[in-house]
């Protein structure tokens, strides 16, 4: 594949994906600049690798890993880049709230979520919002089925634990 | 499923419901893939986390972090002063000249926070003056003195072009690509890989492939040798420049560089990871590991004697050096490195080889600041030629070591505002 088809392939994947791993960068950060820079930097990775990325078959299980192991990374924070005012990438609205859903309890357990470990966080984002499988968390997360587990169960209790707390 | 499992799809949802990608996000993702390859030696030392994530992944274990693995470092001290460094190298240095030269037991160590004695860089206004006698591209046409080479159309938003031979090598969307003097496209090299470093002589180019070889080729584009990137897991070589026959290369991510014999085929270590070489003096700089401050501080950066291999200072602060005069004599960097917050030096930060010392410093502290130095060259005749941000517009100056500047080429703007970290309009060459 010479680098024009390269280009061209790679455009055709992320315009077919872009929203999905935008709402994945979003969750991951819950923040609109991180993600705009999780995001990019990520994909930047995959461009770079995109031969061995295709070929791998499953373009969306290694993005999702090299994004949650850059959000991960120590050195995030500290080499992020910053968009201008004018040259954002996402737009953020505010959740407009679903009819007959009581929104306050949901906007309460997502300030919950953002409290918890990066990779507890990892962890409930990939099972509940992605539906990904214990196994297939693991091989994102790149720890065993137990951990995930773990990650997971430690999660939805202390979620548990702060909601109730906070209805009390 | 509980309660709760419904309760997280529902907030996910919802708060995923407005997230919207609003710029060409491709675009982008490509712009940044370049522009991270242009700082990624910079950032080196900054630990071995960074670099892991854009190894080669050949399996998903590729993509686990590792710890980060400092080199070891001598004492050094504040004082002592720096012996000038002496003579070329010769074409190709021996094994033992190379990884065998001892420690110094006095490494000077220059940890400067600020350069309040440097001179002030002065930009000009108006309309062009003066003309400079580094190459560069512009409006898909390279420009050098009198000679002028118009690209083919698809190589018109080059971020690259050096010259090489009686020609150029561009990159391009097929790679790096050798144009002729008539401006017919000859050979690609190699495919969207680090920058290429293009002999002193112009006669042979240093580079590496998709796979992290490193490539030795002739003016032509004719590959001569090749040294493979080792084992599927490492991360191949970053060139750093060639003296005579002898390449130098780093390893990113393993705070190591090789001196590649490209006639004998023999590979030796070299300590650091070298990001600059210059054939001229002799001299390479080389990104060396310790440990992380949040401030950059630690960030240091080691000139060596490549023929000794002796370290001739070493340069710990918050700065990111780009290149060197074409005489070896100083060194370009910017204090503009990601994620530091604040930055401590401004956009052009300009060191005296002899010394380390700050003898030039301008173009703002604030990402886009008016006079923002976007690039930058510096001649054997010590005049830097500037790539200048003015608010809206981009113009090219030619300054001296005295601050003075003169427009050499007229403002113009940004060839694509959606993407900020384009390097043009002006493009210029590394040679």
């Amino acid at each position: 594949m010479d680098d024009a088809e390269r280009r061209a392939d790679f455009t055709a994947y992320v315009r077919a994906r872009e929203q999905s791993l935008a709402r994945l960068a979003y969750l991951l950060t819950d923040d609109r600049d991180a993600a705009e820079d999780l995001l990019q930097n990520a994909l930047a990775k995959v461009y770079r690798h995109w031969d061995r990325v295709r070929a791998a078959e499953l373009p969306d299980a290694y993005v999702r890993r090299i994004m949650v192991n850059e959000n991960n990374s120590r050195w995030r924070g500290l080499l992020r880049r910053h968009e201008s005012p004018s040259s954002h990438v996402l737009e953020v609205l505010e959740p407009p709230g679903v009819a007959g859903l009581d929104s306050t309890a949901s906007i309460d357990l997502w300030r919950h979520v953002q409290g918890l470990p990066r990779q507890q966080r990892a962890a409930v984002v990939l099972r509940y919002y992605e539906d990904l499988s214990e196994a297939q968390t693991a091989e994102v997360l790149g720890c065993s089925v137990g951990t995930v587990k773990s990650h997971t169960s430690r999660a939805i209790s202390a979620l548990r634990t702060r909601m109730s707390e906070a209805t009390a | 499923m509980s309660d709760i499992d419904q309760r997280l799809k529902q907030a996910f949802g919802e708060h995923t419901e407005g997230v919207r990608v609003v710029a060409d996000l491709a675009e982008r993702a490509i712009a940044r893939d370049r522009s991270n390859r242009r700082r990624e030696l910079g950032v080196a030392a900054l630990g071995a986390g960074l670099v892991l994530a854009v190894a080669v992944p050949v399996g998903w274990g590729a993509l686990r972090p590792t710890d980060v693995r400092p080199l070891p470092i001598g004492p050094s001290v504040a004082t002592t002063a720096p012996t000038a460094p002496t003579g070329r190298p010769s074409p190709a240095p021996s094994s033992s000249r190379v990884t065998t030269a001892p420690t110094p037991t006095a490494i000077p160590t220059l940890r400067p926070t600020g350069a309040p004695d440097a001179v002030r860089l002065t930009p000009a206004t108006g309309p062009v003056t003066a003309a400079t006698d580094v190459g560069y591209v512009v409006d898909g046409v390279f420009r050098l003195g009198v000679t002028s080479v118009a690209l083919p159309a698809d190589l018109h938003d080059t971020a690259y072009v050096e010259r090489l031979g009686d020609g150029l090598l561009v990159s391009g969307p097929d790679g790096y690509v050798v144009v002729g003097r008539d401006g017919r496209k000859g050979t690609v090299i190699a495919s969207s890989q680090q920058t290429p470093r293009v002999s002193e002589d112009l006669t042979h180019v240093l580079l590496s492939d998709a796979d992290g070889a490193l490539v030795y080729a002739d003016s032509r584009g004719t590959r001569l040798r090749t040294l493979p990137p080792g084992s599927a897991t490492e991360s191949g070589y970053s060139p750093a420049g060639l003296v005579g026959t002898t390449a130098y290369a780093a390893r990113p991510g393993t705070g190591a560089s090789v001196a590649w014999d490209v006639v004998t085929g023999r590979v030796v270590p070299v300590r650091g990871e070298l990001s600059l070489v210059n054939a001229t003096s002799g001299l390479g700089l080389a990104a060396i590991g310790g440990d992380v401050a949040a401030d950059g501080s630690n960030f240091c950066n080691a000139l060596i004697d490549l023929t000794s291999g002796r370290e001739l200072w070493r340069l710990c602060g918050p700065l990111r050096f780009v290149g060197f005069s074409a005489d070896g004599t100083h060194l370009l960097a910017t204090g503009h490195v990601d994620g530091l917050d604040p930055w401590r030096f401004e956009s052009l930060v300009v060191v005296r080889a002899s010394d380390g010392a700050i003898v030039l410093q301008g173009g703002g502290l604030q990402a886009d600041a008016e006079d923002d130095v976007v690039s930058a060259r510096m001649g054997a005749d010590q005049r830097l030629t500037l790539q200048v941000w003015n608010g809206e517009t981009r113009d090219l100056q030619r300054c001296g070591l005295d601050g003075r500047c003169e427009v050499v080429g007229a403002a113009r703007a940004l060839p694509n505002p959606g993407v900020p970290e384009a390097s043009g309009p002006y493009v210029l060459s590394d040679n």
